[in-house]
């Protein structure tokens, strides 16, 4: 019966996000947390593996207010939570936050099966299943849309591009899945009211052992902008339908939207 | 005092958005087309645990309190009001009258049922000639040995048709006005009850309305909900704690409506700009915006009451005056921000509109609250 981790993002949720109509800036003022879109997915995935083989979900995460987020999690069919609390994760980089969360599964591990997203729903890097995996030393399979346990046999499809791939590992693997893997279920009230009861436990970053460079980003994020698609609303009414034709093609040209044939 | 809600009820909130988007949404403007019972969605009701959210974990339900009901009939509101009004007569109104007047064996067996959803219930109180909801009350439960013999109609039924039992008022003492009536459970199979029709209507399709007869229905006296003469108390409190949901109805609905104008407005083009930008939209927007987080305030307060056992029958009725107004006042901007397209059926504000509407008539005319909360004031 397997043990399985899932790694989750607690992210601002982007409807809450304004642009600031001055100099494009983001007011989050009143935007409120959620668990990153695609993670739900890698928490689906492992709660059916369980229904079916039998075993255990846990899930982990390294961000901030993450107090916030452990009833929806545990609501989805969670049975514990993890959560390093650290101001460290606002400036984090995949680098960084692949440091932390191996360091602590080390401690609470060792799992037979660790999931995530193939990549968080608010930057996309697509880097901490694949950065955990060498970290653990264990296999890493990205790009999942199907998973199969049998025993501590794993079949797993990739999706890539126009075909797929099955792959069959015996043992341990970190797996990050596709969206499409599953169809996530909506927690039932029960299962809401139910997660007031589960555990929780809040890991000290200090206690992981990490060195100052292994919490020091490799990426420095220098702005982030809202972007605002201004429509140009050129109306070309002439009496003479041939001339607006010509002079909206001859405006798609100047801007490089059409060319001519070689 | 603080309206700021828990995580718990934050979450009911969220996961009935999101449980309201896929499954309710999809099938919302095709129920109010085609006057359908939207019977998939009463059993995924069942199975995600709304029937019973505020009920007693005793008898299935999960004792999420009050308000958490109120935040859950909201969002459902949001997408179709008529779904929403049968989760309200099935939870608030059934579901309350049975959980507070009913015997350990009555719980057992209908309570538990209503819950599950295994049995949908319905209050039957309004008789024909009269405003859905409200008397004349002529059915007659007369004695009979130790069985009750009833024999009359009932009108304007919610959920009407549809249900496995109803909780019918009928006149068990002719002579004392303040012990007229007497509620009793009566199941569909007892011979000489019948659906005689089902009652179209303006909106809130979904939940539909139906005739009933009664022609010497016999119960027993087990059949009886608190006791015999306490059938005013039952009608009076049930309708006072359903009105506070069905407030919540209006809020949702309202706002749905307020949604669909802001991005109408941001979208429509009108010399040269959009029509987000003219005074008048913008006033419009703003009243309505005011007006309905105003009145979610005094929802969210009644059902706090509620939660604490408190009196609300003053605060129900404020609801019933203030908040269904607001209502209608907002789909009419809503529906007047779209202009022409606005009369529309392509336009779901049009379906919004015909669903608040039905807020001021059902469970009598909006002079009625105006009587009571000036006689609490006066009197």
């Amino acid at each position: 019966m397997p043990r399985i981790l899932v790694c989750y993002k607690w992210v601002l949720d982007e409807q809450d996000i304004k642009i600031v109509s001055l100099g494009l800036s983001l007011d989050v003022s009143r935007a409120k947390y959620k668990i990153s879109d695609y993670d739900k997915n890698a928490i689906e995935e492992a709660v059916r593996i369980v229904e079916k083989n039998g075993g255990s979900v846990e899930a982990i995460s390294f961000g901030t207010s993450l107090k916030q987020s452990f009833k929806d999690v545990l609501s989805r069919g969670v049975d514990k939570v993890y959560a390093i609390d650290s101001s460290i994760a606002e400036n984090a980089d995949a680098y960084v936050t692949a440091n932390v969360l191996a360091a602590a599964i080390r401690k609470i591990g060792p799992y037979d099966l660790i999931l995530c997203a193939d990549g968080s729903s608010d930057v996309y890097n697509q880097q901490i299943g694949s950065r955990l995996s060498a970290l653990l030393g264990l296999p890493g399979i990205t790009s999942v849309s199907q998973i199969n346990c049998e025993g501590d046999r794993i079949s797993a499809t990739r999706k890539l591009g126009d075909c797929t791939e099955v792959v069959h590992i015996k043992g341990q693997a970190v797996i990050s899945v596709l969206p499409e893997i599953n169809s996530v279920r909506i927690p039932t009230m029960k299962q809401v009211l139910a997660a007031a009861k589960k555990p929780s436990e809040e890991i000290k970053i200090d206690a992981l052992g990490l060195s100052d460079a292994e919490l020091l980003p490799k990426v420095t994020k220098v702005s982030v902008k809202g972007f605002v698609m201004n429509r140009k609303n050129i109306v070309f009414k002439d009496a003479n339908q041939k001339d607006n034709v010509s002079k909206l093609v001859a405006s798609l040209a100047k801007e490089g939207l059409l060319k001519e044939r070689g | 005092m603080s309206f700021q809600l828990n995580e718990i009820q934050e979450l009911i909130q969220q996961n009935t958005r999101d449980f309201a988007k896929e499954y309710i949404e999809p099938i919302a403007g095709q129920t109010d087309k085609e006057n359908s019972f939207p019977q998939k969605v009463v059993e995924q009701l069942a199975g995600n645990d709304y029937f019973g959210l505020f009920l007693p974990e005793e008898f299935g339900g999960s004792e999420a309190g009050y308000l958490s009901f109120v935040l859950a009939v909201e969002e459902m509101a949001k997408v179709s009001a008529g779904v929403a009004a049968i989760l309200i007569n099935q939870s608030a109104l059934a579901g309350y009258a049975l959980n507070k007047w009913g015997t350990p064996d009555q719980k057992k067996s209908y309570l538990s049922s209503l819950i599950t959803g295994e049995k949908l219930g319905a209050f039957a109180l309004a008789e024909p000639g009269a405003a859905p909801g409200a008397g004349p009350n002529k059915l007659t439960a007369v004695k009979d040995g130790g069985d009750y013999i009833l024999n009359g109609r009932k009108s304007y039924v919610a959920n009407g048709g549809q249900a496995d039992f109803y909780l019918v008022f009928g006149v068990t003492d002719e002579e004392d006005p303040s012990r007229r009536m007497s509620s009793f459970i009566i199941e569909t199979q007892t011979p000489g009850f019948s659906v005689t029709r089902t009652i179209g209507k303006m909106g809130q399709r979904a939940c539909p309305w139906a005739e009933l007869s009664f022609e010497n229905v016999r119960v027993t006296a087990g059949q009886l909900l608190g006791n015999e003469g306490e059938g005013s108390i039952i009608a009076q409190e049930a309708k006072a704690v359903a009105n506070v949901a069905e407030g919540a109805l209006v809020i949702g609905v309202a706002q749905a409506g307020m949604e669909e104008a802001a991005n109408y407005a941001k979208q429509r083009i009108q010399f040269g700009q959009p029509i987000a930008n003219f005074p008048a939209i913008r006033n419009m927007l703003a009243e309505m915006s005011t007006n309905i987080h105003l009145a979610r305030l005094a929802v969210y307060d009644a059902a706090n009451m509620i939660e604490q056992g408190k009196n609300i029958f003053t605060e129900a009725a404020m609801i019933k005056l203030f908040v269904s107004r607001i209502g209608q006042n907002s789909l009419i901007d809503a529906v007047q921000v779209h202009g022409g397209y606005g009369f529309s059926e392509d336009m779901v504000v049009s379906r919004y509109y015909r669903d608040v509407k039905g807020s001021l008539l059902i469970d009598g005319s909006a002079d009625l609250p105006e009587s009571f909360i000036a006689a609490d004031l006066l009197d």
